[in-house]
């Protein structure tokens, strides 16, 4: 698929999934990240054909409306997350391999999780938006060196944390 | 050349799939998109429409400020007396040349004494060379 390209479908089957995670790692539920990803995406649509690099463009019209729904319903989303820690899965069971049991998928959740903000939003752009690191740097306004070392902190911190919890 | 291993944790991140789109969402995607597509358009015919009568109203105050021009059968607008229609504009015109000759043989004619045929001489000297060749007869050559 082109970046340019209108085909609504096409751009719904490469980014879509990636966008609800990007999405869920803001708002309290899987119903919230379709209702931001929604809203989000409209926008986007509308405007896609004035920005040079549209996939930056649209994670950011992303986030923004995340951080916006975050504001509006923080306290909601506080209450949410401790009331249902663990419940809602960010990943898809379904396709889960054989080497990740659904206990392990859970782990990596947790750690994920616990990751601070800044670094858990550039590896999730990374790993599952596919974005390199000049387009993160597009998408958080940060340069690309930046987007990298917060990648690698994060991996670092992941990385300790699933060690530390396979130990127990 | 050398090529970075990839790291066996970024490996098994990326076999972890997020939650698929539902169909439901992908439907309400589109049908969005496509409310804001007619919602655009609406605006568009609106904002159009807005303009055209902006125009219309600002060419019809431009109209009756100016008001209709003399030629016109009203009396609103004209400031000085009015001209008969098609009558063309008349200038004030100096008194021929023949007339002006006349006028200074009679004026030469009636003086009396020298001072006052000198005064006559005077005031067209700028414009001719007079000869009084007799009494009645005066000469006018181009002046100076």
């Amino acid at each position: 698929m082109q970046d340019g390209s209108d085909d609504l479908a096409a751009w719904l089957d490469r980014h879509g999934p990636a966008l609800l995670l990007f999405a869920r790692q803001w708002v309290g539920s899987h119903a919230d990240a379709e209702d931001v990803v929604q809203e989000a995406f409209v926008g986007f649509w509308r405007s896609r054909a004035r920005v040079r690099d549209a996939v930056p463009y649209l994670y950011r019209c992303v986030r923004r409306a995340a951080l916006v729904w975050l504001r509006t319903h923080q306290r909601r989303t506080r209450r949410e997350q401790i009331a249902g820690r663990g419940a809602a899965a960010w990943f898809d069971p379904g396709v889960c391999s054989p080497l990740e049991s659904e206990e392990q998928m859970r782990r990596v959740q947790g750690a994920l999780e616990r990751l601070p903000a800044a670094q858990r939003e550039v590896l999730m752009l990374h790993v599952w938006g596919e974005l390199t690191f000049a387009q993160i740097a597009a998408v958080l306004k940060v340069s690309p060196n930046t987007a990298a070392s917060r990648y690698r902190y994060a991996l670092a911190s992941l990385r300790r944390q699933l060690a530390e919890g396979a130990g127990c | 050349m050398l090529t970075e291993e990839p790291d066996p944790l970024e490996t098994r991140l990326r076999r972890l799939r997020p939650q698929p789109m539902s169909a439901d969402l992908r439907g309400r995607i589109a049908e969005g998109i496509s409310k804001s597509a007619r919602a655009r358009a609406r605006f568009l015919r609106g904002s159009l429409a807005a303009l055209a009568l902006v125009l219309l109203i600002s060419a019809t105050v431009i109209v009756s400020v100016s008001g209709p021009g003399p030629e016109s059968e009203g009396t609103k607008g004209v400031v000085g007396p009015a001209l008969p229609a098609g009558e063309p504009a008349r200038v004030q015109e100096r008194p021929a040349e023949p007339a002006l000759r006349l006028l200074a043989a009679r004026q030469l004619a009636e003086a009396r004494t020298l001072e006052e045929v000198d005064a006559v001489l005077d005031q067209y000297a700028p414009r001719w060379l007079v000869f009084i060749q007799t009494d009645q007869e005066v000469l006018f050559a181009p002046g100076f």
